[in-house]
């Protein structure tokens, strides 16, 4: 694994491991330190590295909003909604009751059955640092996203990581963005390395582990993890039921930890499906709607237009894999706005941008797919196996 | 890939790369701009300066509320409920709870729910009746009224109310008072007898006239209007959540005449108003009443009412309109 992915992995796995062990109420410093030696012996110590291109115009563009929201983040205090609101005032409980399931959690809060893997690790930075305070923990979320740029790097190239660096709804937007403490950028992370793990078919566990940990970040992930291991199944074929090993223990310790504490005003989206054919009508407001947002070029450039032309050409040349994950997902959040018990437009006024910030992993793949079949998109892992590119390169360990 | 393909490829990816961060630009350096203005100041004041009028107001919040003393946050509005949540944030582990409305307030457990009630849009410490009257005052049940064109310097609003029903009703008294040119006006609540001075240029409308000229919640009163010029006035007995208004008929002085209200059994009730400062003896049918000074009583209505009181029947209708019948109704 490359640094940034193991950085990802690492976020990812301590959040895990500390929901799931905390479910079983093991204290969160013995599973902290469980973590630690497991990360020691798994030899994420030595990351390997990838041959990069020697492009230093291009690493610098991609640096320059890194350091700027760097500096930002490090002077100007968190002001979104849902970080506050939501995500690091459950990091706050977690870390002042040293419990998933404290009196916090029995107290008629919002958004009560959120997953807890990013407020766990938030709340772990509080720990750390001794503040039960945003201060330092908003540094996980910008580090999510730093990690997640040189992930795109590692596997697409300079390009594309300087044009995930840039984008404006992950930048600088006040809802979702880096300087944000929602968990879009996560999803949008474990998303991303469950794609490209899912192109590689290399290790169905490591698989799993992203689908467990995008499961564990927020609601959506659990769909989208089901979506991912569906098409994961045409990669590793037999292999995927290794896959589904740590996928069913995380589902478990989740639906387990929901059903011990209260459910407050969550959206039942599960119960909202069956009346889904009695909204059809919905469908067409809740694409243009949508389509507002995903197409205004303030928050994302030319980016979508781009994608939707590069999944065409996918599907013209039968490479089927990015543009099914991308139309799964996309379709998946439709059909929740279709259902929706909310006023349809609030909603994905409120959602839509960051709802899509969890597909760019695979999005900028199909550009590059596209755009340089034979050399970045395929010489950053794109396998011959699957029939998507040429032959591919492993990294290179240094 | 030839060299051309490189260079399209390179020309796409390019124009990509821009259309992202020609937009990113100005505000990342706006965010640089915001961050060099902050530097200089203590983490405690850049957050009170990104939030003007909060964050000092929950740090006091935090000095002024013991420790482990809970805090009911009540939203008024949707806003006031974002900045609820911030409040929450910002003082936890500090006990808060927040109540959507203020009747969630009203209908908790008596026994557990905070005594301490905070404003959550403005982080002060605050009332229940303030509470209400915030939520009043947001909107108002009768709509363009027009004062009639008698005006005079003396007379009583014999019934008013700011008082709350079973959850949702909210009773309030809306209306108006107009003076020609600048009136110097005294209204009286009675029977506590607290004095509202007023100076009215034009017209001044009432929400909830009780609450705002004497800060109070009354089930049922009565108010005395002396003013220096002739005013033109109407009021109306409101139910809020029913969105229904009753006129008020605006009186004198007591009954001139026996008055033959007709006999209604309840939830009818019979008022009488001694507006006098003794204890007067009123008869309401075959019943008597001792009616003490500056009071309005309820009784049941049963019949010919005569003394020295102003007299009215009150029922509540299924759809909550309260129907008044005054004296001057009955022939």
């Amino acid at each position: 694994m490359t640094v940034a992915e193991i950085v990802l992995f690492v976020i990812g796995l301590l959040g895990a491991s500390l929901f799931v062990l905390g479910v079983f109420h093991v204290p969160f410093v013995v599973t902290m330190a469980i973590v630690i030696i497991v990360c020691v012996r798994a030899g994420f110590s030595r990351p390997v590295k990838v041959a990069r291109d020697r492009q230093p115009v291009l690493t610098l563009i991609t640096i320059i909003p890194l350091l700027a929201l760097t500096i930002t983040a490090s002077i100007v205090p968190l002001d979104d909604f849902d970080g506050r609101a939501f995500w690091l005032l459950k990091a706050k409980a977690l870390a002042t009751e040293r419990s998933v399931d404290g009196p916090f959690f029995h107290d008629n809060e919002p958004r009560n059955q959120y997953p807890l893997l990013m407020p766990l690790d938030a709340a772990m930075v509080m720990m750390a640092t001794g503040k039960p305070d945003d201060r330092y923990a908003r540094w996980l979320y910008l580090f999510t996203f730093a990690a997640l740029v040189f992930f795109i790097r590692d596997r697409l190239g300079p390009w594309y990581a300087a044009i995930l660096a840039w984008l404006p709804q992950f930048a600088v937007a006040s809802d979702g963005g880096a300087l944000s403490a929602y968990s879009d950028i996560a999803v949008a992370a474990f998303v991303a390395c469950a794609f490209f793990e899912l192109l590689e078919a290399r290790l169905p566990i490591r698989f799993g582990m992203w689908l467990s940990f995008l499961l564990l970040t927020k609601n959506e992930g659990l769909p989208i993890a089901v979506i991912l291991f569906v098409i994961g199944a045409f990669s590793f074929r037999r292999r995927i039921a290794v896959s589904a090993i740590p996928v069913v223990i995380a589902a478990a310790a989740l639906f387990a930890w929901r059903s011990g504490i209260p459910k407050t005003d969550e959206e039942n989206y599960l119960a909202l499906l069956p009346a889904l054919p009695s909204h059809l009508d919905r469908i067409v407001p809740a694409i243009a709607e949508s389509a507002k947002h995903v197409f205004l070029p303030a928050n994302w450039g030319l980016l979508w237009i781009a994608v939707v032309m590069a999944m065409a050409i996918m599907a013209w040349r039968r490479e089927w894999r990015a543009p099914a994950v991308l139309a799964s997902m996309a379709a998946l959040y439709i059909g929740a706005y279709m259902v929706t018990q909310w006023t349809m437009r609030d909603l994905i006024a409120a959602s839509a941008d960051r709802l899509v910030m969890q597909m760019i992993g695979p999005a900028l793949y199909a550009i590059a797919a596209v755009i340089s079949p034979s050399s970045a998109a395929s010489r950053h892992l794109l396998p011959a196996a699957q029939g998507e590119g040429t032959q591919g390169e492993r990294p290179s360990p240094a | 890939m030839t060299i051309v393909g490189q260079v399209m490829r390179r020309e796409l990816l390019a124009v990509l790369l821009a259309s992202v961060a020609i937009p990113s630009l100005p505000r990342l350096m706006g965010d640089l701009r915001l961050a060099r203005r902050l530097l200089p100041l203590s983490w405690e004041q850049r957050r009170e300066a990104i939030m003007p009028g909060f964050y000092a107001n929950v740090e006091a919040l935090r000095r002024r509320v013991p420790p482990h003393e809970p805090i009911a946050l009540i939203g008024t509005s949707r806003q006031s409920l974002d900045q609820a949540a911030f409040v929450h944030y910002y003082l936890f582990p500090h006990p808060t709870r927040t109540y959507h409305d203020r009747w969630a307030y009203v209908t908790a457990d008596p026994k557990s729910r905070p005594k301490i009630i905070v404003n959550p849009a403005e982080v002060r410490v605050t009332s229940y009746a303030e509470v209400r009257n915030d939520e009043v005052r947001q909107s108002r049940i009768v709509r363009d009224f027009l004062l009639p064109a008698d005006a005079r310097n003396r007379f009583a609003i014999p019934v008013v109310s700011s008082t709350d029903g079973p959850p949702p009703v909210a009773y309030t008294v809306e209306g108006g008072l107009a003076g020609a040119g600048e009136t110097h006006v005294t209204l009286t609540l009675q029977p506590a007898g607290i004095i509202k001075k007023l100076t009215i240029r034009g017209t001044q409308d009432f929400t909830d006239l009780v609450y705002e000229c004497f800060g109070v919640m009354e089930f049922a009163a009565w108010v005395q209007v002396d003013s220096d010029r002739p005013l033109r006035a109407a009021f109306w007995f409101v139910n809020r959540a029913a969105r229904t208004a009753a006129p008020i008929r605006l009186i004198d002085g007591p009954l001139r005449a026996p008055v033959a209200f007709p006999i209604l059994p309840q939830p009818v009730i019979l008022w009488l108003l001694n507006p006098g400062d003794s204890y007067v003896l009123a008869h309401a049918g075959s019943h008597s009443a001792l009616v003490p000074p500056r009071t309005l009583m309820a009784v049941n209505a049963t019949g010919t009412v005569t003394g020295p009181v102003y007299a009215f029947l009150s029922e509540k209708q299924p759809d909550g309109q309260t129907r008044f019948i005054w004296p001057e109704d009955i022939r």
